[in-house]
């Protein structure tokens, strides 16, 4: 049934998510939300033809000769939620503490809370890392990046 | 024409231009051969770092990474049976057999010079017909801009992937995305939510890397592989290659580039396509077509000569119009307009010197492609080593700095996680991600062209029927979107019959 549910679902907030679109049209003048009112109109369309295929016989079909494995969504939401938190702390600090600085954090602390303790890798990719990135943007390029908290503003 | 090329071409041979092609087919042979990591990812990734370059010189890095990226592939698809981008699934069937069975370096060496040549052919082909199908192109109006455009969303959405509904929605999003930001007719802001940073609407780049970025990251992270590939795979035995086991594959080499060629230029159709084709035509031709998919050369040689063989035909539609026929030419498009050039028939007569250089890189890096990995395959392969985990956490920072380095801004870091989520959230509902990343370049083109038409014509839709051109375009696009609905019922129809035929 796991098929069903993830198009279904997906179906469903994208139908959703179109009914918030379509609401914001009577905000703008006719001219403007003339091609948007084109866009949603279709997408309504195609979204309610997807969540009704799910329904369909030929869909539950396909349910029932499928391996658990290949309609699963997501293969080890533990890990993906670690990455994901990872990813958004990341984000943050990048804004308070600098780019480097919370790259060699982000590197280290990712990959170890993912399972991966060979800290000698660790260390040697994180040194190449911010190095190649500090020789390319910074060294040849003179790009701007977030300021380092060690640094004058 | 000829002439362009050759004023075109001393700016291509420059040593900052020579030197960013072979670090870009470098970079592009690492990324196609990291499993996961595409050609389209590569460039998309790379397009903030050449946003301070020259543009000739950018380019020349974009098409390094394309044509290297190719080729690159077909490493870990010979050596692990793991295709390295989509395109290479087709060179398992008959490189992975060959590695078994002790051939590896000859199999990656056929894979070489099929891919060079499938590149070469495919880059003449572009420098042959680009310019007059630019001059073509001149002539179009409104009407007939409008319906390319939709022409080219119609046949990628429905062409590929599995389901077509999925494919258009996916298009679907991709114009609605373009429609945040001003308005460009009447100048009212569109779902900018009174911030500031939405309203020249989202930055190309930033949906770029968050699309084919991060998706790979967060699956990477997902399946947490600790181990890169051992050294006993990765070790290559010397062998001796004649020069008649060469010539043996000039047919071979013919067709498939034919088919990549052709398969290049439809929009939709992309290198999978055109080595399944080639590598299925090739077995058909064959006299002993039983040894195919158990290590017989034959088969990698076609189905790497036409996936590169559609590499620069791909790009005919996305420099002649500027409509991009497949997710590839949608990124380097992206690169083109970072550039501050507009894609279409203009760029012809506007930047000539860089247009006709970038056709001249395509050629070049095919060759510098075959120097490299003929001298380099052992040195391309330990990338292989690579524990994936540790690449997932090294992708993100270099995603970031460079969705960041186009405006300074946070904002656009967590646009493209937001971006990134929504990618990884459509590859595992089987939505395409290309039709949508084409919409959001096609759709103000395609809004544009229709508010304009519609002014001239004082709102009569007739208008898009008029001209011979736009008038063929529209029943295409018609035939586009009617085709799979025609294949369902001719499926079921034969179900039927054979049902019929069963019980009686």
């Amino acid at each position: 049934m796991q098929i069903l549910n993830k198009d279904r679902i997906g179906a469903l907030i994208v139908f959703t998510f179109c009914i918030g679109a379509w609401s914001m049209l009577s905000e703008m003048p006719a001219e403007a939300a003339f091609f948007p009112r084109i866009i949603i109109g279709l997408a309504f369309l195609l979204t309610v033809i997807w969540g009704a295929s799910t329904f369909s016989a030929r869909a539950g079909k396909v349910v029932s000769g499928s391996s658990e494995e290949s309609v699963r969504f997501m293969k080890n939401p533990r890990n993906w939620g670690i990455f994901f938190i990872c990813l958004v702390v990341y984000i943050v600090l990048i804004d308070t503490i600098g780019y480097f600085t919370s790259t060699v954090l982000f590197i280290s602390m990712a990959s170890f809370a993912l399972g991966f303790r060979k800290f000698g890798a660790i260390t040697v990719t994180v040194v190449g890392f911010v190095s190649f990135i500090y020789f390319i943007f910074v060294f040849i390029f003179q790009r701007p990046l977030p300021v380092e908290f060690f640094q004058p503003q | 024409m000829f002439d362009a090329f050759l004023t075109a071409l001393p700016h291509v041979l420059t040593w900052e231009v020579i030197l960013a092609m072979v670090v870009g087919v470098i970079g592009g042979i690492s990324i196609g051969a990291l499993p996961g990591l595409t050609a389209t990812m590569g460039i998309a990734v790379l397009i903030p770092v050449t946003f301070s370059l020259d543009p000739l010189t950018g380019l020349g890095m974009i098409a390094g990474i394309y044509q290297g990226a190719m080729y690159g592939g077909a490493i870990p698809a010979i050596l692990l049976r793991i295709p390295g981008t989509p395109a290479a699934i087709a060179a398992t069937f008959d490189g992975y057999p060959m590695a078994q069975k002790g051939e590896a370096a000859y199999a990656l060496r056929v894979a070489l010079v099929s891919s060079a040549l499938g590149g070469v052919v495919s880059a003449i082909v572009l420098m042959s017909l680009a310019p007059p199908l630019s001059e073509f192109a001149l002539s179009f109006g409104p009407a007939e801009y409008f319906m390319l455009a939709t022409f080219g969303l119609a046949s990628i959405s429905v062409l590929l992937g599995a389901n077509p509904v999925k494919g258009l929605l996916s298009a679907c999003f991709g114009l609605f995305v373009g429609v945040v930001g001003i308005d460009p007719m009447t100048g009212y802001e569109r779902y900018t939510f009174s911030n500031m940073y939405l309203i020249s609407g989202f930055d190309m780049v930033v949906l770029l890397t968050g699309l084919y970025a991060i998706p790979p990251a967060l699956i990477m992270a997902e399946e947490a592989v600790k181990k890169g590939a051992s050294g006993a795979v990765l070790e290559l035995r010397k062998t001796q290659t004649r020069l008649s086991q060469w010539l043996g594959f000039w047919r071979i080499w013919v067709r498939s580039s034919i088919i990549g060629v052709v398969i290049g230029i439809i929009p939709g159709a992309g290198g999978n396509v055109a080595s399944f084709m080639a590598w299925n035509e090739t077995k058909r031709a064959s006299k002993t077509p039983e040894i195919f998919g158990t290590g017989a050369p034959e088969g990698l040689a076609a189905a790497e000569c036409a996936n590169n063989g559609d590499s620069s035909t791909a790009l005919i539609p996305a420099v002649t119009l500027g409509i991009p026929g497949n997710a590839v030419s949608a990124v380097i498009l992206g690169g083109l307009l970072v550039h501050g050039m507009q894609p279409g028939p203009g760029l012809f007569r506007d930047n000539p010197e860089v247009i006709y250089g970038f056709m001249i890189q395509m050629l070049l890096t095919a060759v510098i492609m075959f120097v490299l990995g003929r001298f380099g395959a052992r040195l391309f392969i330990q990338v292989l080593r690579v524990p994936p985990v540790l690449l997932a956490t090294m992708l993100v920072p270099m995603t970031f700095i460079g969705a960041y380095s186009i405006q300074n801004s946070i904002f656009d870091i967590w646009m493209c996680l937001a971006f990134g989520v929504i990618g990884y959230a459509m590859e595992k509902t089987d939505i395409p991600v290309a039709p949508a990343v084409l919409a959001v370049i096609l759709g103000p083109m395609a809004e544009v062209n229709l508010r304009r038409g519609l002014v001239i014509n004082q709102n009569d839709y007739f208008f898009l029927l008029e001209r011979p051109i736009s008038c063929v375009i529209f029943f295409l696009t018609i035939f586009v979107l009617a085709y799979p609905v025609m294949k369902s019922l001719r499926s079921r129809w034969l179900e039927r019959r054979s049902a019929m035929r069963v019980s009686r």
